[in-house]
């Protein structure tokens, strides 16, 4: 096998790859789609703000007085009704004003207020409740009679973490659509394989000085760089390479690598096109289930975590939306290489014996 | 001829309990052209796959221009070509696109459209095959097994379904190709056109090998030669008879015959090959 055959057998898969008119589309169409998506969905996350307030000794007239252009009220039976409230990310935020509370401020002690945040409440919301309710109690105090306030917010968060939540929903997305178009590679490639398989041409190419091993790796080295150079571009026009775009790349490679071994294996299942659609919509599908997690978190549960593509979410997800090391995504990348390595050679393995 | 471009020896394959090839062992001259005729099922294209190095003989063994076809698959692939009984080419993919990227898989510079001339494709060479009647493909696939310049040349039913002018095409593109030097191996069960092409043929029935020798000397060891003799009775009306040549008394009837009747027309009339093969067989040739 020299490069003189490999090229050769790599511009025909791109040439009939292409010629195909649905796996043309798909690609295509796929990507424009992916970064308009990205483009035109909102970069800030739009919440509306409603804090919660729990104030037993206080009249919810009062109460709404806390309240302003951008922030509704909604006053709490108990403690607890609030907590539950924010837990629920029903508010951003709640405030607990007790009795002892409303005497402290009126006195012009130093008074600790309660404040509850919603683990997944965004940053900025966070900030801004702060600034709000800083200037709403100075409102407060003023109109009570006096001196400003000495003011300490005790602030507690409440919920499951859920970092991924303070994302906008396109930066969430992003990962999803880059699993999309790696695990798209399946269809692709497998019926790139299949089609050979079945119309003969396989047979064709293996009377000229073409081996097997030297076809598969022309297949493989076709697939890897379609997957990898479709994930690299959506990454590259969304600026999901912008902070560490080696440890990204080599993410996407060895996820294509686990989506050749895929593609192999069901070609290796199927007759013809048919049997690749319904093979790879499934495998698809499967593989499409970690990214809910990412999406809405807390969706997904622990046994996402077999699929390969959930290291492959992961690892995306984390480095380029929160910045994520080497150290911290090299288990990952571990996962995905022996994933890769594995799927590849038991494809190859099938699809040697189907060949023969 | 005294060197072999192909020595078959005990070639066998089964495919699981059908033995389709059984212990075939034969050879073929260089710039022969070797007829391998068989009826259906006999095992043909088994054996085409088998010397080409599709399959793994289960048993024997195949040398083509003295390499052993398991052993250096490779090697001996470059120097030959292929055209499949069923045509498996790139649909997607226009005429020159389908020979250009095997002559680059062989890193051969070929005439691409002087190939394209020579079978008659070369007015739609740029169209997309899947376009094509099946008479044009199977000639893109005779096409295509020359674009190597093979030195054997392998012909599954070459003319199969084709018009009597493109089959004659493709006769004749034997013959020119066999002019150059190509031993040409030609699978068929067209027995007139064995008979008009091939140097030598061999008989192949239920994987074995029943006859094996030029056309010529078969229909002299086996067929009967007749006279066909056209007669006028009494009353105006034209009979037939027919006189076996070669035996004892054929002088004596053909002269008995010419003394007592009114003789029309005379014809000698070989065996053809067909014949021949039912004869040795027991079998017609047609599935
Ligand atoms: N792929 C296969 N799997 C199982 N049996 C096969 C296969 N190919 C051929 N056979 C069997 O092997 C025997 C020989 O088949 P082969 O194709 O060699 O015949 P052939 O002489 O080329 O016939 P034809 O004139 O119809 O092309 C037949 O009994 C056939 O059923
Ligand atoms: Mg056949």
């Amino acid at each position: 096998m020299n490069a003189r055959v490999l090229g050769a057998l790599l511009r025909k898969d791109l040439t009939l790859y292409f010629r195909n008119r649905f796996f043309a589309y798909i690609t295509i169409v796929g990507l424009v789609v992916y970064v308009a998506l990205y483009t035109l969905l909102p970069s800030t996350v739009d919440e509306s703000l409603t804090l919660g307030v729990y104030a037993p000794t206080l009249p919810d007239a009062f109460i709404s007085f806390l309240g302003g252009n951008d922030i509704t009220i909604a006053p709490q039976e108990s403690d607890e009704a609030l907590q539950q409230a924010v837990a629920d990310s029903k508010y951003a935020a709640g405030v607990v004003l007790t009795g002892d509370v409303i005497s402290g401020i009126m006195r012009g002690d130093a008074t600790s207020v309660t404040v509850y945040f919603a683990s997944d409440a965004p940053q900025e919301i966070v900030d801004a409740l702060r600034t709000v309710l800083r200037l709403a109690f100075n409102e407060l105090s003023y109109t009570l009679g006096g001196d400003p306030l000495r003011l300490e917010f005790s602030e507690q968060i409440i919920g499951p973490d859920m970092t991924g939540q303070q994302l906008a929903l396109r930066d969430r997305l992003l990962p999803l659509m880059a699993i999309m178009v790696l695990v798209m590679e399946t269809m692709g490639l497998g019926s790139l394989i299949a089609d050979e398989v079945e119309t003969g041409t396989l047979r064709a190419l293996l009377v000229t000085p073409v081996t097997v091993p030297g076809l598969f790796t022309g297949k493989a080295i076709f697939g890897l760089l379609q997957a990898f150079i479709q994930a690299a571009l959506l990454l590259g026009l969304t600026g999901g390479l912008a902070t560490e775009p080696l440890l990204v790349l080599i993410t996407l490679l060895l996820s294509a690598l686990v989506v050749v071994g895929l593609a192999f294996l069901i070609a290796s299942a199927s007759r013809g096109m048919m049997g690749v659609m319904a093979w790879s919509v499934l495998v698809i599908i499967l593989m499409m289930i970690p990214s809910y997690g990412v999406v809405f978190p807390g969706v997904a549960s622990n046994w996402a975590q077999i699929l390969p593509s959930y290291y492959m979410l992961d690892t995306i997800h984390q480095v380029v939306n929160f910045g994520a090391s080497w150290n911290a995504v090299g288990g990952n990348l571990v996962i995905l290489l022996v994933a890769g390595v594995a799927l590849m050679t038991a494809g190859v393995v099938v699809m040697e014996r189907k060949v023969r | 001829m005294t060197t072999h471009s192909i020595v078959a020896q005990d070639l066998t394959y089964a495919y699981g309990d059908n033995t389709a090839v059984d212990h075939i062992s034969f050879e073929v001259g260089e710039g022969e052209i070797f007829g391998y005729l068989g009826p259906n099922g006999a095992g043909k294209s088994t054996t085409v796959k088998m010397l080409t190095g599709q399959i793994r003989p289960k048993q024997g063994k195949a040398t083509l221009l003295g390499m052993d076809i398991v052993r250096e698959t490779n090697k001996v692939q470059a120097f030959i070509g292929v055209a499949f009984e069923t045509a498996n080419l790139y649909g997607q993919m226009s005429a020159v696109e389908n020979l250009t990227l095997f002559a680059r898989l062989y890193g051969v510079k070929a005439d691409v459209h002087a190939l394209l001339e020579k079978v008659g494709l070369d007015g739609r060479a740029k169209e997309r095959v899947e376009g094509y009647s099946k008479g044009m493909k199977q000639r893109l696939m005779v096409a295509r097994a020359l674009v190597n310049h093979p030195r054997i040349l392998f012909l599954d039913e070459p003319t199969e379904g084709l018009d009597p002018v493109s089959a004659q095409a493709i006769r004749d593109l034997i013959r020119e190709t066999r002019a150059g030097g190509t031993t040409v191996f030609l699978t068929t069960h067209d027995m007139v056109e064995a008979d008009k092409l091939s140097d030598r043929v061999a008989f192949i029935n239920q994987g074995r090998i029943a006859a094996i020798d030029t056309p010529h000397r078969l229909k002299q060891q086996y067929g009967k030669r007749l006279l066909k003799v056209e007669v006028e009775d009494g009353g105006g009306r034209l009979a037939a008879r027919e006189i076996t040549l070669d035996a004892s008394d054929t002088g004596e009837t053909v002269k008995r015959l010419f003394e007592r009747e009114k003789v029309v027309t005379v014809h000698s009339e070989e065996a053809t090959l067909e014949d021949i093969f039912i004869q040795i067989t027991g079998r017609r040739l047609a599935g």
